[in-house]
């Protein structure tokens, strides 16, 4: 079974998995903010907000990597200082691989989150402030469990992607083995060799089986927490 | 009036729908009544600072929830209003027990065990304390929200029409609770309504919406006595409220003597103890007026009585609202006052013209049990 | 009818059966390297009645396709591993292969950096050089430019110690970026491609015997030989076609 893949290819599944965990358990919060923000805040620039959101669907990954690129690499507004004050590098390590397949994730997340969100009666939320409670309780007591199915959906969403992000990755932290070369990379690395379709078919196999298994077991997540944020479970 | 329980004049104005409102109510039930979109739950949701009024004062128990003038608006959370609404909104992810509970941070924490006992004793909880919302009726779900804004330990509680979406059964299960909430609880309530028989059973004070302004604003037995608000109370419904209190119980004809000011009233029987004070509303169609007391028929009821007043419309009706004099044994006790829809036909044959004395001819099975309710009602109630 | 629309009429069937020189369509799939000359090229194509359209990619990827069944009339590639790839499987039309330019492979940095009096060969200390800083070059598993840099580092004995030192991208340009934003200290890029930005400067230039040699070659693709493309295939071997690569900063066809 071990050699099923070579030791590569092992270490760019594990290097694939933990990137995508982290891009995804990283931006968990960061996408129910944003989904709350234009759920529910009117503010000039509202569109505008929503549309940067969803960039990174509809520009080249490409690109998105060269943005990347420009604000946290070395040279970088943000990863100039990130390096001087932290000493914090982000190209061409698995933490910048995380961050551009959490930005890649980004707006699948929200677009999740939001849709949920805006399902739960704000009718409950009047009611819990009448009854004392402060905006914030509010949202953790009611509206942040009554919306779990969608941060479950969000976060499955975001962790397929990422396991599947390859073009912003490359571009921002280049292909370094054992680094950054995840299994999208080791994949297109094989496809580009003469002989190497083989690899590629074997590779391509376990990222479907990986993926599978993983919306699989969202998918039983996410039922069991919508029954018992309608009431149908006790706990 | 600065301590009342409540002062607001709130004004609010959106688009072709607008609110100019000012009541004041005292402690006890305000009846909020109008027809559909008249504006009451508008001004609920102002009161609870669910909605900013244009310009206004709102004031609970003297302190300032909302002044357009000095700009202060107090977050619902900070209000200390407790709110019913139409529909139950219980928190589906809670139980009975943890949905009664979010609010009780409100209650000093010697008192809550006390307290929370006492509410689930009072609204009959015991038995779904472990249940979700999903698996309850409509009656349980209504009596869940109640216990939740009593023990947010409100200063004010408002029900927005929390009976408007029971059937007639599940409402005369419940209607007895909410009349015990105010004196258990000390608690003074505003109930929206645009269901007579609720306002009959349950407010002292009335405050007539129609518009988006209050239109009248008084005792319930002195707005419903008033024939010029017919319009707003319902003319088909128009009918007087009177005060009585049980005399005794006729178990073999299934009956209860009522004294209302030295005379006597038969209606159905009601479970209601010797003394108990009684409001009941006696519809204006269903009272008939003669010259002399008949004798050989069936009404029950004949009461002497003096015309007060009548109005004429375009129609073949005429309203009359007649005075009954307290009996010389109740000589302080103030008269109250019964309306009869006539014919005009009738109203020329018989001479009712003001000052004539007649007698009121109220049929016993006319008062309906729906509009009997104590005042201030102990251990005993009705059973539907 | 009137006389005016007898006139439009009569201009219409005149406008159809004149014999307009006709224009022969193909597609040419090349490599992105090479694209600011084939891009000259199409006009004067066009000239002569050949209207191209060119499809820029990586060779590899290109080939792959041919092989697939794109419907590619002739094939430009930055690596002659590719087109034998093609002619083994027998999609290229017969006598028409030939080299069209050459390239250098060169070392960059984004700053000057202080070189060595010393010749760039064996033992030149590339590792020092770059410090705690990485090389940026094409992935040496499939980029051509990234193979020829793993053969020239080789060459200078410089390959054991940068191995674990690189930053491999997917495609030459995104060496030449990585560099040019100063995120990598050197990389290695074609000469061709220091022109395509100001934030790079040559540190050094790898000798042609370090690595095999970087030859353009162009064919047609079976059963595609037309005259037209005959020509084109000329016109990029000839004067104005080696004019062309040569001020695009390439060498002329070895």
């Amino acid at each position: 079974m071990m050699d099923f893949l070579s030791p590569q290819e092992w270490a760019a599944l594990g290097l694939s998995l933990k990137v995508s965990l982290w891009a995804t358990l990283g931006s968990l919060p960061l996408g129910v903010g944003m989904a709350w923000i234009l759920a529910r805040r009117q503010f000039f620039g509202h569109g505008l907000v929503n549309a940067a959101v969803h960039l990174p669907l509809v520009l080249p990954p490409v690109v998105i990597g060269y943005g990347l690129l420009v604000l946290l690499g070395r040279g970088g507004v943000l990863g100039g200082w990130l390096y001087d004050v932290f000493g914090i590098t982000l190209v061409f390590t698995w933490k910048g691989a995380a961050i551009a397949a959490a930005v890649m994730a980004f707006p699948l997340m929200v677009r999740a989150m939001r849709l949920s969100l805006e399902a739960v009666d704000r009718g409950l939320e009047d009611a819990a402030r009448t009854l004392g409670a402060k905006p914030i309780k509010v949202f953790v007591t009611i509206t942040l469990p009554l919306m779990l199915p969608g941060v479950v959906t969000g976060g499955v969403l975001a962790f397929a992607r990422a396991l599947g992000e390859f073009g912003a990755t490359i571009t921002f932290v280049s292909n370094i083995p054992g680094q950054t070369r995840t299994l999208p990379l080791a994949l297109y690395t094989l496809t580009q060799s003469p002989g190497g379709e083989a690899g590629a078919a074997r590779l391509a196999v376990l990222a479907v089986i990986v993926a599978v298994t993983a919306l699989m077991m969202s998918e039983l997540l996410a039922r069991r927490v919508k029954a018992k944020a309608e009431g149908h479970i006790h706990d | 009036m600065t301590d009342a329980p409540l002062h607001m004049s709130v004004r609010l104005k959106r688009g072709d729908f607008s609110i100019d409102a000012t009541l004041d109510a005292g402690p006890g039930v305000t009846a909020l009544f109008g027809r559909s979109g008249a504006g009451k739950s508008t001004i609920v949701a102002m009161l609870a600072g669910l909605i900013k009024p244009d310009d206004g004062v709102i004031r609970v128990a003297g302190e300032t929830l909302f002044d357009s003038q000095a700009g202060v608006n107090m977050a619902p959370e900070h209000r200390g209003v407790g709110c019913v609404f139409q529909d139950p909104r219980l928190f589906p992810h809670l139980n009975v027990a943890q949905n009664l509970k979010y609010g009780l941070n409100r209650v000093s924490p010697a008192q809550r065990a006390d307290t929370f006992a006492k509410v689930v004793d009072l609204l009959g909880l015991d038995g779904v304390l472990e249940r979700r919302p999903a698996g309850l009726s409509g009656g349980e779900k209504q009596r869940t929200a109640i216990g939740r804004a009593l023990l947010s330990n409100p200063r004010i509680l408002l029900m927005d029409e929390p009976l408007a979406n029971l059937d007639a059964a599940r409402k005369s299960e419940i209607l007895p609770y909410v009349e015990r909430l105010s004196a258990d609880f000390g608690v003074p309530v505003v109930y929206v309504s645009h269901a007579m028989e609720e306002v009959v059973r349950l407010a002292d004070t009335l405050v007539l919406v129609d518009a988006g302004c209050v239109k009248a604003h008084g005792p319930v037995e002195d707005l419903l006595a008033r024939l010029d608000l017919t319009p707003l109370t319902g003319r088909y419904e128009a009918g007087a409220v009177l005060n009585a209190t049980v005399a005794g119980h006729d178990d073999d004809v299934r009956l209860t003597r009522l004294n209302m000011l030295g005379h006597k009233l038969f209606t159905p029987r009601v479970d209601l103890s010797l003394g108990k004070t009684v409001r009941l509303r006696v519809r204006a169609r269903d009272v008939a007026l003669a010259l002399t007391p008949p004798v050989g028929t069936s009404i029950l009821n004949q009461i002497p009585v003096t015309v007060a007043q009548v109005e004429l419309g375009s129609g073949p009706h005429a309203e009359v609202a007649l005075s009954v004099m307290p009996k010389p044994s109740f000589g302080s006790a103030q008269a109250q006052t019964v309306l009869a829809r006539v014919t005009r036909k009738s109203y020329q044959d018989l001479g009712l013209e003001r000052g004539k004395p007649v007698y009121a001819l109220i049929k016993a099975v006319a008062i309906d049990r729906h509009s009997l309710g104590g005042l201030g009602m102990g251990a005993d109630q009705n059973k539907s | 009818m009137t006389l005016a629309r007898v006139t439009v009429l009569t201009l219409m069937i005149l406008a159809a059966a004149l014999p307009v020189r006709a224009m022969e369509r193909v597609t040419v799939y090349a490599a992105a390297s090479t694209q600011p000359v084939i891009d000259a090229l199409i006009p004067v194509m066009e000239q002569r009645g050949l209207a191209i359209s060119a499809v820029y990619a990586g060779s590899a990827t290109l080939a792959r396709q041919i092989e697939l069944g794109a419907s590619a009339d002739a094939y430009i590639t930055a690596n002659g591993q590719w087109m034998d790839y093609l002619a083994e499987r027998d999609l290229l039309a017969p006598s028409t292969r030939r080299d069209i330019a050459a390239n250098r492979l060169v070392l960059i940095s984004h700053e000057p950096l202080p070189a060595p009096q010393m010749v760039f060969g064996p033992g030149y200390p590339l590792a020092t050089i770059l410090g705690d800083g990485r090389l940026a070059l094409g992935s040496p598993d499939f980029v051509p430019a990234g193979r020829y840099a793993k053969e020239a580092l080789t060459a200078i004995g410089a390959w054991d110690d940068l191995k674990d030192r690189l930053a491999p991208t997917k495609d030459v340009t995104g060496a030449l970026m990585l560099v040019a934003r100063g995120e990598a200290r050197l990389g290695v890029v074609y000469l061709s491609d220091v022109r395509r930005t100001s934030d790079v400067q040559i540190f050094q230039i790898f000798s042609s015997d370090s690595h095999s040699p970087i030859v353009y070659q162009a064919a047609i693709t079976k059963d595609n030989a037309t005259d037209g493309l005959r020509e084109f295939l000329d016109v990029l071997s000839g004067p104005e076609g080696q004019a062309a690569f040569l001020a695009a900063g390439f060498g002329g066809k070895p």
